[in-house]
């Protein structure tokens, strides 16, 4: 067993934390004998919230089990892939062979870290780069092996990160804000013949918002459509590009941001770098984007 | 101000509890809703099983407040430790959960809201189909793999057409207990005791509905000998249809002239789908071709053949 390092990136998340933090309180760390840590990084950038968080940290702090550390800290308004290098970057010294990234607005059922420890130790000897962790109630809408558990992609808002792959490939692409860094990561892992794995016991409650599509704001729509494209430019072939503009449509309202975004984040990509795999044939692109 | 307390009787009888059971009480720890009650029903008479699921609830009932009462096998079917469970209930609201069904986190939140919007007395929402298969992977860990999922086919509320047809799930609704008063599971039924309870409810005269057009829980299946309805216990199915057909022969049905007109107009808009469809079908050129060629009488005569022929040989 190894000590645990989870961070959690926070964003006027208070209200998901209190939800957060009471679920803690409950995590059984029992006989495990090395700590488990939090590393909450508040990145809204406003006084009023961070005594909110502050608070809810210090009255949690007096009630979780003493193998349970919870670390507060600001951070600049990063985004979510700089965030979390930042993090990473700050901590990494305490860090062992992995660490876990988690969305605030995430409920841990009292098993989550008995069931993280089943996998690390069964899959020790596994050249793994990402690990998922089961969304509940509602798994993200793609495909895994039944049984050797491999998947395309990692969902950002709960995945164990192996440190030496992380490090390996360039950890999270900073020119990406929010939505797709996830599908990012994983393309990187999979290049460089790292497995990723989803992993059906170790799951969590994920209170995701509304999920109809329609009623998203402008701003995740032109970020996870910006992202779409950069990660078709970045791994495909510029026809593959084209086919998603062509899909977005002259009318859609969004277009011209969408493309713009698109223009800023391709204008800092180093190099480009053809993935065969780009386009899976498991999947069915039609009813389905890669960075929902 | 404190919410008025809501109170979930879940259903189990002590199997597959942590692939199912575990996941209808994480489905109720993370309701938005506070002020939550549960009560379990462990319907099993044997001592090592009721004993196991005992101690697997104790961790949740460190986060949850939840009241297990055990009710041995012999003293009836799926409705008796319903009927037990109600004796228990002393709260404002009331919904039921089967141990391998789900909630979603909005499920208390959003009928209640609708009930106490519309002054109803009961409110439903929608619910999710999930096929699941029990999976080992090959690290040797047993779990249940999600193989598709769909929306449960379900209608506007027509007094007419739930007496009918049932196609509000037990998962999806949640009822004020006052509406509830003396009626009870009927105890002689081995299946649709959900339905022919709802019918008596939806009889009453203080019922009052509002409808969630939302996803609001999950009823998962198996596709195996688990599942409640199989081909086996088909004939079980008919019986009970018509002992809760015979529950409602003498009530009294109050019935408008609106539900009447929301019924005709239900039916039509369902047709005029039905017909826009088969339109649409009609009118894709393949479909056309396909007409041509099984109308033709040398076709036609080549199947027949080719089928006589394969008949013979087997």
């Amino acid at each position: 067993m190894e000590t645990l390092n989870i961070q959690i990136l926070l964003h006027f998340s208070s209200k998901d934390l209190e939800k957060l933090l009471r679920s803690i309180l409950f995590i059984d760390v029992e006989n495990r004998k090395e700590k488990v840590n939090f590393y909450f990084a508040d990145q809204s950038e406003d006084k009023k919230e961070f005594l909110i968080v502050q608070k809810l940290i210090e009255k949690a702090t007096k009630k979780v089990s003493p193998n349970i550390n919870l670390i507060l800290y600001k951070q600049p308004n990063y985004g979510f892939g700089k965030g979390h290098n930042e993090e990473y970057r700050t901590n990494k010294e305490k860090y062992e062979n992995s660490f876990i990234i988690l969305n605030p607005d995430s409920i841990l059922p009292f098993d989550f870290i008995t069931n993280i420890d089943m996998y690390l130790s069964q899959l020790e000897h596994e050249n793994w780069g990402l690990l998922e962790l089961k969304q509940f109630p509602s798994e993200h809408p793609k495909y895994f092996n039944a049984q050797t558990l491999e998947t395309n992609w990692v969902s950002g808002a709960g995945m164990i990160i192996n440190i030496a792959a992380f490090e390996n490939i360039g950890m999270f692409d900073e020119n990406i804000f929010m939505y797709g860094e996830d599908v990012d990561l994983s393309m990187r892992m999979r290049i460089n013949n790292y497995k990723i794995l989803h992993l059906p016991k170790a799951s969590f409650t994920h209170l995701t918002k509304d999920t109809d599509v329609s009623k998203e704001s402008e701003f995740t729509r032109v970020s996870k459509q910006a992202a779409e494209l950069y990660l078709r430019y970045k791994f495909g072939k510029d026809k593959d590009v084209e086919r998603y503009i062509e899909l977005i449509g002259e009318h859609d309202p969004h277009r011209k941001s969408i493309i713009k975004k698109f223009g800023e984040m391709k204008s800092k990509l180093e190099r480009r770098s053809f993935y065969k795999d780009f386009v899976d044939e498991n999947q069915d692109y039609t009813n389905f984007r890669w960075t929902l | 101000m404190e919410k008025k307390k809501w109170t979930i009787i879940v259903r189990t009888q002590g199997k597959n509890n942590d692939l199912e059971l575990k996941n209808a009480l994480n489905s109720l720890i993370a309701q938005t809703y506070e002020n939550i009650s549960i009560i379990i029903t462990i319907h099993n008479d044997n001592e090592k099983v009721i004993k196991e699921t005992l101690s697997f609830l104790v961790p949740f009932q460190k986060m949850i407040e939840i009241k297990p009462i055990v009710v041995r096998k012999k003293q009836g079917n799926r409705s008796y430790p319903l009927n037990v469970a109600l004796r228990y209930v002393d709260s404002e609201y009331l919904s039921f959960l089967d141990n391998d069904d789900i909630y979603y986190p909005n499920m208390g939140k959003g009928l209640i809201n609708i009930i106490e919007k519309n002054k109803a007395s009961f409110a439903y929402g929608r619910s999710i189909k999930a096929i699941e298969k029990k999976e080992e992977d090959n690290l040797g860990n047993t779990y249940l793999y999600l193989q598709k999922k769909f929306v449960f086919e379900t209608k506007d509320f027509n007094k007419i057409s739930f007496l009918m047809d049932n196609y509000i799930p037990f998962n999806s609704f949640i009822v004020k207990t006052s509406l509830i008063g003396n009626t009870r599971f009927d105890e002689k039924l081995y299946y649709l005791e959900d339905w022919d309870f709802l019918r008596h409810l939806v009889l009453k005269k203080d019922f009052s509905i509002a409808q969630l057009h939302k996803p609001v829980s999950e009823y998962r299946l198996r596709n195996d000998d688990t599942d409640t309805f199989n081909e086996k216990n088909s004939s079980k199915w008919e019986e009970s249809r018509l002992i809760t057909d015979k529950n409602i022969e003498n009530k009294k049905l109050e019935i408008d002239f609106k539900d009447i007109n929301d019924l005709f107009k239900q039916q039509n808009n369902e047709r005029n789908q039905l017909r826009g469809e088969i339109a649409r079908i009609s009118s894709n050129p393949a479909y056309k071709l396909w007409v041509k060629v099984r109308d033709n009488k040398i076709v036609k005569k080549t199947i027949g053949r080719v089928l006589n022929i394969i008949r013979k040989n087997k």
